[in-house]
């Protein structure tokens, strides 16, 4: 990569210590300069708490009184007993692999629609942005509920056609799908980054194709699919990210117990309630750091076969 | 695929995007809905349209805590706004060291960089408290505001970076060729041409502020400190007292719309910024 | 160059943290006369409160710096600040909770301020002793509050009954009741609402039958027989249609009022404690009422007068003086009082309840009454709970719904919870 301040690489024979530290100096000086804020950061607020904890999921930690040297013993008990933590992995996969697809597919739907010049696009898409922004709201649960409670809007309509529904937000089999559909209604952020990555695509590659005959459907796979390859991907990782970590929807809307029956425990919820309701901060850390591997591991695999079927127009990563 | 839609088309179109519209509002419109109805009535009679306009819930809400929304909504928009300055300073700095820099290590500090992504907020929550502790910033607004200056927001900085890749390099290297250090190839060429990226940082970061609720609950004791979110979550009692149900939604309504109006005011910007930045050249 | 630019952040840095930090002093931290007190709350609690506390501030010249939350976040907020040593001064607490932060030194010992700056002459002395933890004081009792079964007046009174005496009367007397009633409820009405995933219902059962929930020293209380017995009993009525189905009932997820089977109007028969019957009126708008817990035939007093909450002091307090008087003033205070009414409970001060009977509303006298008619009928505080109580607290909910859903069998639910429920105790 070409920089700004690498010299002409010219080479002297045995450089003397002082020569080679001056040199690295001025090759890397700026570079760290304006990395320093960063640098500040990361050691001083992320990389102390982060080690911190580490050393913490090897305790028994509760918060209230000095931590106590327990060895593996917090890492042995999640993997060989802990039921719940098995069910919390199952809610949270579940979860991922039906919330980030289908959110994908409602933020890209919803941004062809959007890309072309439809009148007021403006107010359509501030309208389909306005529920990411409730995200946290406390009220979330209560609307929820509403809908999607006994005599909620659903089964209303359901009514109508003579079908009667189960009061699916507090029933064990269907309570995560209404967390689902609250992840994919909250298809906002995504959907504006497909339209910024539609904006991109020069019009007159449509013009020929169809010129050429191609329907819309070949068109859509051949040429918008494929160049929108690196904008998909990104957004894939980070809803995939977002949705491992996932916590407050399900503390809201589950009144913070991840029931019924443990249904809706994502991992972050039974992290929580394991640190803050039962005094278990040691057990609660080690969980942590669990997660934080799944989902290194996740990352890694996603930008390993990435250059599989994500190209860029320029030769870097 | 993009011949000039006719008039069937369009207004097929703005049918389907006019019901999808409402589908994807109703629980909205339901809670403004009932922010009109005392409560009594907004659980016993839950339809989305109240029976007539009762604005009670709003005045009687605004103060209902003993510190008035005025100063929670000065509380979240003195964050929010400190926030975004922050995060734009520090983030394209370090993004333009990324992009346009060399130094040894660089592949290492960005692969931790982009890990920092990764770490579930509770990992680092007790132990960053106690230290701010140690700081004597509990109380303050500071716990919430310096670490933006210090980088913290790897989306951004992600964001930044390829943006900043996606501009040629020959500028730079004119601008070399006149003898320009890194400093003004920054001040001076980049962050001009980076308005959109900047805009985009701007406006997500400050609605990401104004909506965080976990970091103002842990470092704000002070209920004059509060900001908007916190705010709103003393109005329901879970432990079986009563909740002031009507009052909650208004107040959630209300705090919408700052929000939407950045939004709206800015979106333009957005879709330009993100265009460059999302990993296209 | 980088010279300029380190200049100019942090001319910018140094401008915003001194706006920052003008902003942030609102809470001086003015060293000395200074009480930080915490709880969770409603906005009427909140108001009441703080009313007390400007007028605390007004009469002695002591700042005080009130912090509250919500409940589910007040526990996470809590324990932080524990993590930290920064915990406030007066802390309100839970009778579950209590227990946990006494036992880990969190919480200062009142005893010596008994009868000096906390003067507790008039204090009834059972209720005094629910905030003893290990024979020390831990925390003052802030009101009062007991079980009840709560109903819709109204509709009881179209459908013609008349509940017989509450001390009196048993489960058999209650399920007949329901049988008569049963057809004659408003579309979409049952007669109870489910209570096999309600601990303290849970809890009045065993000391029915002379069990408790948990031994003095941290066992378990009872027998899996009488788990499955409670188990049976509400699936029973479940299948007979005198409670909601499964899929009804589990609407009521958390125990948050506006969701509960009665205000939304699905049961006639609710379960809530007595210091929640004005809120819960507020929400309905036929009048309700509140009646003793049904008895098993000759068992024995079910129901104890049960803190609703406690005000502790932090043992890392750094001015206890000045915490005690404060703590003084909301317990034993009677302008105070006035202001606080029974919101919390009903004061275990008798002085206190003497000035405030006649201020009270119907709704809160009735709280007043039915606490006398239960105070005829109850039995001793039950043992303290122990360190992980809360865990199985939270288990109940599960075993209940896989019950009620069909997945197991009374028994079997019984069974699996028991053995989770002695292995978690086990491993306190």
């Amino acid at each position: 990569m070409a920089t700004l301040t690498e010299t002409a690489g010219r080479r002297r024979a045995a450089p003397a210590l002082g020569d080679r530290i001056r040199r690295e100096l001025r090759r890397s000086g700026p570079g760290y300069l304006f990395l320093l804020p960063w640098l500040i950061g990361f050691f001083v607020l992320t990389l102390g708490p982060t080690l911190a904890s580490l050393y913490l999921s090897f305790t028994n930690y509760d918060l209230l009184t000095t931590p106590r040297w327990t060895g593996l013993g917090n890492y042995e008990y999640a993997f060989t007993q802990d039921e719940r933590l098995g069910n919390a992995l199952r809610v949270t996969f579940t979860y991922v692999l039906w919330s980030v697809p289908l959110k994908l597919a409602a933020a890209l739907g919803l941004a062809m629609v959007l890309d072309r010049s439809v009148r007021a696009v403006g107010i359509y898409r501030a309208t389909f942005y306005l529920p990411s922004l409730l995200g946290a709201s406390v009220a979330i649960a209560v609307l929820w509920r509403q809908i999607f409670g006994g005599e909620g809007l659903v089964n209303q309509l359901l009514a109508t056609v003579g079908i009667h529904g189960p009061a699916w937000v507090s029933h064990p089999s269907y309570a995560l799908s209404t967390l689902v559909i609250l992840a994919v209604w909250q298809f906002g952020s995504p959907m504006i980054i497909f339209l910024a990555g539609l904006r991109q695509i020069p019009q007159d590659l449509y013009e020929a194709a169809s010129m050429e005959g191609a329907s819309g459907w070949r068109q859509f796979w051949k040429i918008t699919l494929p160049l929108l390859a690196p904008v998909i991907f990104f957004n894939l990782v980070l809803q995939t990210i977002e949705g491992f970590k996932a916590f407050t929807q399900a503390f809201i809307v589950s009144g913070g117990t991840g029931g019924p029956i443990d249904s809706t425990l994502f991992y972050s919820l039974y992290l929580y309630q394991e640190a803050f309701a039962n005094f278990r901060m040691g057990y609660a850390s080690a969980l942590a750091w669990i997660l934080l591997v799944i989902i290194a591991v996740f990352t890694a695999v996603a930008f390993g076969t990435s250059k599989y079927w994500v190209y860029y127009e320029d030769e870097g990563r | 695929m993009n011949r000039k839609p006719t008039l069937r088309q369009e207004v097929f179109r703005h049918i389907l995007l006019a019901i999808a519209s409402i589908v994807m509002l109703y629980p909205l419109l339901w809670m403004i809905g009932s922010s009109f109805k005392p409560d009594e009535l907004i659980f016993s009679h839950p339809t989305a349209l109240p029976t007539s306009f009762d604005l009670s819930n709003y005045i009687h809400g605004w103060t209902a805590l003993r510190v008035s929304f005025t100063t929670f909504y000065k509380n979240s928009f003195i964050i929010a706004a400190l926030a975004v300055i922050g995060n734009l300073a520090a983030c394209s700095l370090t993004a333009f060291a990324f992009a346009r820099l060399d130094f040894r290590f660089k592949r290492v500090w960005f692969v931790l960089m982009l890990g920092t992504l990764m770490l579930p907020y509770h990992v680092t929550l007790v132990p960053q408290y106690v230290m701010f502790l140690h700081f004597g910033w509990v109380n303050s607004f500071l716990p919430l505001i310096v670490p933006k200056f210090l980088a913290v927001d790897a989306f951004f900085v992600f964001l930044m970076v390829q943006f900043f890749r996606g501009i040629p390099r020959e500028i730079d290297e004119a601008a070399i060729m006149d003898g320009c250090g890194p400093w003004r190839i920054y001040w001076k060429i980049m962050l001009p041409l980076s308005t959109p990226v900047l805009a985009t940082a701007a406006i997500f970061s400050f609605i990401w502020t104004y909506d965080d609720f976990l970091g103002p609950l842990i470092y704000l004791n002070d209920m004059r400190t509060y900001t908007v979110p916190l705010a709103l979550r003393a109005f329901v009692d879970s432990s079986g007292g009563e909740s002031l149900y009507g009052a909650l939604f208004a107040m959630s309504a209300l705090s919408l719309v700052p929000v939407f109006v950045v939004f709206l005011a800015f979106q333009r910007l957005i879709i330009r910024g993100v265009a460059l930045g999302a990993l296209k050249r | 160059m980088t010279r300029t630019f380190t200049r100019r952040e942090f001319g910018g840095l140094v401008a915003s943290t001194t706006a920052i930090s003008a902003l942030a002093s609102t809470g001086a931290f003015a060293a000395g006369e200074s009480v930080r007190l915490i709880w969770w709350g409603n906005p009427d609690r909140d108001k009441r409160t703080n009313d007390v506390i400007d007028l605390y501030m007004k009469q002695t010249g002591t700042e005080v710096v009130p912090e509250t939350y919500g409940w589910n976040d007040y526990w996470q907020k809590l324990a932080t600040q524990a993590a930290g040593r920064n915990l406030p001064d007066l802390i309100q607490m839970d009778y579950r909770y209590i227990f946990e932060y006494a036992r880990r030194q969190q919480l200062a010992a009142l005893d010596d301020y008994v009868g000096k700056t906390l003067e507790l002459a008039d204090f009834d002395p059972n209720q005094l002793a629910s905030g003893k933890v290990d024979g020390h004081l831990y925390g003052i009792s802030m009101g009062a509050n007991s079980m009840t079964y709560v109903y819709d007046q109204a509709v009881l009174g179209k459908v013609g009954v008349e509940l017989p005496d509450p001390t009196k009367w048993t489960n058999e007397d209650f399920e007949k009741i329901g049988m008569e009633v049963k057809d004659k409820l408003p579309d979409g009405m049952f007669f109870v609402q489910n209570m096999g995933s309600v601990e303290p219902r849970l809890e009045t059962w065993m000391r029915q039958r002379g069990k408790a929930l948990y031994t003095e020293d941290g066992t378990i209380g009872y027998e899996v027989e009488d788990l499955a017995d409670f188990f049976t009993y509400w699936k029973d009525l479940q299948d007979k249609g005198l409670t909601p189905p499964a899929d009804v009932q589990s609407q009521d997820a958390d125990g948050k009022m506006e969701t509960s089977m009665i205000v939304t109007g699905k049961s006639l028969f609710g379960f809530i404690h007595s210091n929640q019957l004005v809120a819960n009126q507020k929400l309905m708008p036929d009048e309700i009422n509140i009646t003793m817990i049904p008895n098993l035939t000759g068992g024995q007093p079910g129901q104890y007068l049960k803190p609703s909450m406690l005000l502790s002091m932090a043992a890392t307090s750094s001015d206890k003086d000045a915490a005690a008087a404060l703590m003084n003033f909301f317990i034993t205070n009677p302008d105070a009082n006035k202001i606080l009414q029974i919101e919390r409970g009903v004061s275990g001060d008798a002085s206190v309840r003497e000035e405030l009977i006649t201020g009270l509303s119907p709704t809160e006298k009735m709280v007043i009454d039915y606490l006398d008619i239960v105070a005829t009928s109850v039995g001793p505080l039950p043992p303290p709970p122990p360190k992980n109580a809360g865990e199985l607290e939270l288990a109940l909910r599960p075993a209940w719904d896989a019950i009620s859903f069909e997945q197991v069998t009374p028994a079997d639910g019984a069974k699996k919870y028991y053995d989770d429920a002695v292995a978690i105790l086990a491993r306190a």
